[in-house]
């Protein structure tokens, strides 16, 4: 994120990210791993689809398709910020 | 940019299928003909369509998605996975705009293209079309097997292409970007195989299903999947999809969420039970590899959704939407393996019930500058049913789908359920509790509650009494009463009884005064009953066997005044009770004096004891006005008039006696009694019929039995049979007209409602299975209720209650039990009462009703409630059986097993069949563990099954291991003890034993499979493992089609191939194809003769099937030939021989294989000459195709005489001669002279091309004389030398021994030659 563009979704806290997740997967926010395979936590389409909405409505450039190709927090927060997508 | 991913993927190479691959594949297998499979959509495009973007953009996709150009290659090791390169789907364009209705000609080629299996190992699995309809109208259609796609990669799919083609158009950038590579899925799956993650979810869901739930549907019947499903589609108003989000909101459980779990509570209203199995899709595709291939990966989660109705709607749904949560954490195993590890394979097995599938991202497709418009016309198989929800989003625009299997539901249940399970969500999204929401529509309930009981009819508001006082004062010297010979007159039975009313009357006997009558059947008996009446009081009938403690407890409990009994009972009473002898009675002075206090409609008629199953006989007491009814509706219904003679033959505790003893008596007609002991002989009671000319008679259906299997039943004739008190089966009911030409009724109705409520005509065109119970009768309501008193949906168990104006009026003396069983009516006006019968019942759509057995029989068995009368239905509709009942036993503690007693039709029924059409039929936890044959059913005095008199089946503990008793068993139980790995080897392995019940799943299926086939020949595919699943059956299987069709004159030997010689080797095999008559056994004896010995295959006519279509060209059947034997050998050098028209085929054959690249090292004729010399004769007669099949057994037609020239004739002179063909079934030869028939003609229209390669030659040398036919008519369509081989022999004799000797030399020797310079 070594970018010089403003921030798209400053809102989008690593904090808040986490707690989103946690909410939309009925988890424990302590037992998630940023570097956890979110489907391993049972995120599925429906869910990834809500909170790309959120997220959307907060500003982060973030598309569906990114999301789910990478299904990681630590992946997911350099998303919401500018991040580039991996293929 | 398009990034052609590295080429490294690309490579054909071999690959393992995914888990989710095999998945599909094995299920293919099973019925590899079956084109359910595919999957297919179109859109429809109007306006200016960039052709050559949408062919580059699919171009582009297809090399991008490897799945697309999958083809399974099978292997030893089982099935794998090839990308060919050939099979990419490339954009076909078809131009249609010269068709008169060019839209209606793409749909119908997409429907027939849809209707063709696909064969993975064979076909392209995928197909993109444009059918040009017209200026800027087209259909872009795309057709891919299910084992390349599922839903989500077809969305990905054609999004890309969408994308792509816009770039193309617009210029822009496109905004997808290149498919990942099908192999990052393979190896995705493999490591997850490996990890511990997959142990965990292993362990996880086997938690989850260790008490082996049975999962319940919207039907109760199972069925394999079909070849097609039915689909209706709903939108649901605005509001629905509001208060569904504003539900979402206020129990913060998401909307699909939402959807998923009332649809899970909305199986459970049918399926019964406390939880719902449903499967829910994952889509499986989000992570690191899947993401982004378009490739099948979904997978099915089997849902356990406990259905708790009466918690808050909100705590319910969040509680659900938990457990789905927890669920998914788990999502990547897949639950073909689950149902491996549980034994679930095969057959009907189920893991979970309908599935239920919430695709909340409904967004349309589009392409600048078209109009377009989705149609999706597949998604792949159906088992039960899928229930789909459509929305944004957002939750709007929400619409339901239901596709199902039509063998279980028809197109007007299923639109009966978009209907139900629309008002369902509709009512249970503003529901406090799931408990309020009722399972029908207003409609619905309108329908089952008020329709179907719309009995109401007038009656008179009178008394028995009054009804018979009528007949007697009507017609005095008719006869009313028989018995012993001795009849007497209305007027006489006027007298007597009247004589009886009034000594009871001065005994103070009046209305609502219970008197007991203990007597066997008698004119005493009858006088008994109507004088007791006509005294204003109600009967208590005892039987005289009855145990004197049972006597004391009825009398007791009945608290009746006095007690009528002949002299030689009454020492039976207890002490102190009032007693009237029946002995006097003939003496009784007429008393004209004495007042009479008649009873009214409301007054007792009469108290009859049941005994129930559980607790003490508690005693029914029925009302006048109930019993009139009863009786005017039987009357009147049936027509019954004053020259009717009915039999009274049932014990008068048992309540059918009730209508015998007195619908004689308000006709008018004579009533015939029975000798005491006639009711139990059936010689007796046919003697009786016979001679007193009966009209009408009532059987227990048990006693019907008896009485049918009697030869003295045989051919009596009577106006009508009533059955009651039991089930009546379809079985019986067919046996009875065959054996009585009588009406057939069966009546249903328990003690508490005044004998019967409901009737059915079984008569000899009534082909109902199971026999209905049928219709309410007059002024009477039947209500099929579900555990909170709510009408359950047609085809859906509940309990049978019962209104109207014949219910009992109580248990006599009994408010406890009245109040249990007699319970307000919710239906009913203020004050009504229903019965609760305790029997299980259902709807049929046309609102007769289906008896299911009593609620208290029923069972559960590993949790699931099992219906006995069910399993009993399906034996009797074996037609072995002449009576069959199934308990649940508890022989062994903790072991509760079904056990089935049969009695045999014509001898002992032969259990192992019916044990086979049972687990056809049912799921394999309804099919009887054990089955008992026995002579007869014991039964009770009454008549009635005695159930505690059944003996406890032979059952040892450890199930017994049945030895092999052949060779072949013998070799398949080693087989299957390797195959299943079985520790103790194959002395453990019974020949019963089921391959899928010992731990076998597909994967070992197709190893057992390769395993046969080394051993025997087989022609189908893993189906047959799957149909023959223990070694008897399989060696059944195997020696039948082993001997093949020279010794069996079976259709054994009529399948497309078979195998002439088999061997290990791994010589290039020869493929013979059929001569005109479609049949290829004629080889069998040259492909023994070949050295080295080698595979040999035969092709034969598919048209030897009689439903099999007609190729349309000999080119067509060429092709197909073309494709089974790549199918059979997937790579050349190819060999290949044919006589006769097999030559003119093989040649084509050989045509097509070149084209497809392949080699032809071997393209032998055997006396085959062009096409061309028969076009422009007139095509043959019957009489020519069966002159052609003479020649063809071997034999100069010209010796058999012009008159024998018929079917039968030439079967009769095949016969005679010994040839095999003359051994097969009239079908079968009918199947080869539609052949020769068939293939004369495509003869004469065929035009040769050219085989670029050798052609060997074969001639009939002795033949043809004076003719011009010669090999060189090959010259023009051979391209290499004709190496031509004279035989000395006629072209009919070329499969004989001596002709096959000569051509086998000169085929080993060219063999050899090829081996060497090969």
């Amino acid at each position: 994120m070594s970018n010089t563009k403003p921030d798209p979704a400053p809102s989008l806290t690593l904090e808040r990210v986490r707690a989103d997740i946690a909410r939309i997967l009925q988890a424990d926010e302590a037992d998630i791993a940023d570097t956890d395979n979110l489907i391993d936590h049972g995120l599925d389409s429906i869910r990834l689809m809500a909170l790309t909405q959120e997220w959307q409505a907060a500003g982060a450039p973030v598309t569906f398709d990114q999301l789910a190709a990478w299904p990681e927090i630590n992946y997911w927060f350099s998303l919401l910020h500018g991040g580039r997508p991996i293929h | 940019m398009t990034t052609a991913p590295a080429p490294d993927v690309r490579e054909a190479v071999l690959s393992p299928l995914t888990q989710a691959e095999l998945g599909i594949w094995y299920a293919q297998r099973i019925d590899p003909a079956n084109p359910v499979f595919n999957t297919g959509q179109y859109l429809e495009l109007r306006g200016p369509l960039d052709i050559d973007a949408l062919r580059r953009a699919i171009d582009t996709v297809a090399d991008e998605a490897d799945a697309l150009a999958l083809r399974v290659v099978e292997t030893g090791d089982g099935p794998r996975a090839l990308v060919d390169e050939r099979h990419r789907p490339r954009l076909q364009q078809v131009d249609l705009t010269a068709a008169a209705d060019p839209l209606a000609e793409a749909r119908a080629r997409i429907v027939r293209d849809m209707q063709t299996a696909v064969d993975p190992t064979r076909d392209p699995v995928a197909v993109q079309v444009l059918y040009v309809l017209g200026a800027g109208h087209h259909i872009w259609y795309q057709r891919i097997h299910h084992i390349a796609i599922d839903g989500y990669g077809t969305t990905l799919l054609t999004a890309r292409i969408c994308d792509l083609y816009a770039s193309f158009v617009t210029g822009r950038e496109p905004v997808t970007v290149p498919f990942g590579p099908r192999n990052a899925v393979v190896a995705a799956g493999q490591d997850y195989m490996a990890s511990d993650r997959f142990a965990a979810d292993r362990q996880f869901w086997l938690d989850q299903f260790t008490d082996r739930p049975e999962p319940g549907s919207l039907t109760p019947r199972v069925a394999l999947t079909s070849h097609h499903y039915l689909t209706v589609n709903v939108e649901l108003p605005a509001d629905v999809g509001e208060r569904l989000v504003a539900l979402s909101a206020s129990s913060g459980v998401v909307w699909p969420d939402v959807l998923a779990a009332l649809s899970a509570a909305y199986v459970q209203r049918h399926a019964g039970g406390d939880e719902a199995i449903v499967g829910l899709p994952a889509m499986e595709r989000l992570g690191r590899a899947a993401a982004r291939v378009p490739a099948m990966v979904m997978n099915i989660l089997p849902a356990r959704i406990a259905i708790d109705e009466d918690a808050p709607l909100d705590e319910w749904l969040t509680r659900t939407a938990r457990h789905l949560q927890r669920l998914r954490r788990h999502a990547r195993y897949r639950g073909e393996q689950l149902r491996r590890d549980l034994g679930l394979i095969g057959g009907t097995r189920r893991l979970h019930g309908p599935l239920v599938n919430v695709l909340p991202f409904d967004a349309p497709f589009e392409l600048p500058g078209l109009e377009s418009r989705l149609e999706i016309v597949g998604t792949g198989p159906v088992d039960d049913m899928t229930i789909t929800w459509r929305a944004d989003g957002s939750g709007r625009g929400l619409r339901l789908e239901l596709d199902a299997n039509p063998e279980l539901y028809s197109i007007d249940e299923l639109k009966a359920h978009a209907d139900r399970l629309g008002h369902f969500l509709a009512r249970a999204v503003e529901a406090r509790r799931l408990a309020d929401v009722p399972t029908l529509t207003p409609a619905e309930t309108t329908h089952w509650v008020r329709t179907v009981n719309d009995t109401a009819h007038p009656v008179p508001d009178t008394t028995l009494v009054a009804l018979i006082e009528r007949q007697m004062a009507r017609r005095p010297d008719a006869p009313a009463l028989r018995f012993g010979g001795v009849t007497w007159s209305y007027g006489e039975f006027d007298r007597r009884t009247r004589a009886l009313a009034a000594a009871l009357a001065r005994r103070g006997v009046g209305p609502e005064t219970i008197v007991a009558v203990m007597a066997p059947r008698s004119f005493e008996l009858v006088t008994a009953l109507v004088g007791i009446m006509r005294a204003g009081g109600a009967y208590l009938p005892i039987d005289p066997a009855y145990p004197a403690d049972r006597v004391a407890t009825m009398l007791r409990s009945s608290k009746a005044a006095l007690v009528l009994a002949f002299a030689a009972d009454a020492g039976r009473l207890p002490d102190g009770v009032p007693v009237m002898l029946l002995d006097d009675l003939q003496q009784l002075e007429a008393d004209e004096s004495t007042p009479l206090t008649p009873p009214s409609p409301d007054n007792a008629a009469y108290v009859i004891y049941t005994s129930g199953s559980t607790g003490e006989p508690k005693g029914a007491l029925i009302e006048h006005r109930a019993i009139v009814n009863r009786l005017e509706w039987m009357r009147e219904f049936y027509g019954f008039d004053e020259s009717d003679r009915l039999l009274q033959k049932t014990p008068a505790t048992f309540d059918v006696s009730v209508w015998e003893f007195f619908l004689a008596f308000t006709t008018g007609a004579l009533l015939v009694v029975a000798p005491p002991d006639a009711h139990r002989d059936p010689a007796w009671l046919a003697a009786i019929i016979r001679e007193e000319r009966i009209t009408t008679v009532h059987f227990v259906p048990s006693m019907l039995a008896v009485f049918l299997a009697d030869p003295a039943s045989a051919g009596l004739e009577l106006r009508r049979v009533f059955c009651s008190g039991e089930e009546l089966t379809a079985a019986l009911r067919d046996r009875f007209h065959e054996v009585i030409r009588a009406e057939l009724h069966n009546l249903y109705g328990p003690t508490e409602a005044a004998v019967d409520v409901t009737w059915w005509n079984a008569g000899p065109h009534d082909r109902s299975s199971p026999v209905p119970i049928g219709f309410p009768v007059w002024n009477t309501q039947m209500y099929i209720l579900d555990g909170r008193l709510r009408p359950v949906p047609p085809g859906t168990i509940g309990d049978l209650y019962i209104a109207g104006v014949q219910l009992a009026r109580e248990y006599l003396n009994r408010p406890d039990l009245t109040a249990e069983r007699f319970v307000p009516d919710p239906f009913g006006p203020a004050g009504a009462r229903m019965y609760k019968t305790g029997d299980l019942a259902r709807w049929r759509p046309d609102g007769a009703i289906e008896f299911l057995g009593r609620s208290d029989f029923q069972v559960k068995i590993r949790g699931l409630r099992i219906e006995l009368g069910e399993i009993e239905a399906a034996i009797a509709d074996t037609g072995a059986v002449s009576q069959v009942v199934v308990i649940a036993r508890d022989d062994r503690p903790g072991d509760r097993q079904l056990v089935a007693y049969l009695v045999g039709r014509n001898g002992a029924p032969d259990v192992d069949a019916i044990r086979e059409q049972l687990a056809a039929r049912l799921p394999d936890y309804m099919v009887p563990a054990a089955f008992v044959v026995l002579d007869e059913l014991p039964l009770s005095p009454n008549g009635k099954l005695l159930r505690s008199a059944l003996p406890a089946p032979d059952l040892r503990a450890g199930a017994p291991v049945r030895p092999p008793r052949t060779a072949t068993e013998a070799a398949l139980v080693e087989l299957f003890a390797d195959v299943l790995g079985v520790a103790d080897g194959p002395s453990a392995v019974g020949v019963d034993d089921d391959f899928f019940g010992m731990g076998g799943h597909s994967l070992l299926a197709a190893q057992l499979m390769t395993r046969l086939r080394e051993r025997w020949p087989i022609d189908g595919g893993l189906g047959v493992v799957f149909a023959h699943p223990t070694p008897a059956r399989l060696a059944e299987y195997l020696d039948r089609s082993q001997r093949g069709p020279a010794d069996t004159p079976d259709d054994v030997g009529l399948g497309p191939v078979i195998q002439l010689n088999r061997t290990p080797g791994d010589e290039p095999a020869l493929f013979c194809i059929h001569p005109a008559g479609g049949l290829a056994w004629c080889y069998r004896r040259l492909a023994r003769a070949l050295e080295p010995a080698r595979n040999v295959y035969g092709l034969q006519a598919r048209t030897l099937d009689p439903a099999a279509p007609a190729p349309p060209s000999l080119d067509a059947m060429a092709a197909d030939y073309a494709a089974t034997i790549r199918s059979l050998q997937p790579q050349g050098p190819y060999e290949l021989a044919g006589w006769s028209v097999g030559g003119i085929l093989a040649h084509t054959v050989a045509i097509h294989l070149r084209d497809a690249g392949e080699e032809v090292s071997l393209l032998a004729m055997i006396d085959a000459y062009p096409c061309d010399r028969w076009r422009n004769e007139p095509p043959p007669d019957e009489s020519a195709a069966l002159r052609a099949l003479v020649l063809i057994a071997g034999h100069d037609p010209s010796t058999v005489p012009a008159s024998q020239l018929t079917r039968e004739g030439v079967t009769a002179f095949l016969r005679a001669a010994g040839h095999p063909m003359g051994a097969l079934s009239d079908e079968a030869l009918s199947g080869v002279i539609r052949v020769v028939s068939h293939n004369s003609l495509l003869v004469r229209r065929h035009h040769h091309r050219v085989f670029d390669g050798d052609v060997l030659f074969f001639r009939a040398a002795l033949d043809h004389q004076g003719t011009t036919l010669s090999p060189d008519e090959w010259r023009p369509y051979v391209r290499g030398t004709i190496d031509v081989h004279d035989v000395p022999s006629l072209h009919a004799h070329l499969m004989g021994p001596e002709a096959t000797a000569v051509m086998a030399r000169v085929l080993n020797g060219r063999g050899s030659a090829v081996s060497r310079n090969g």
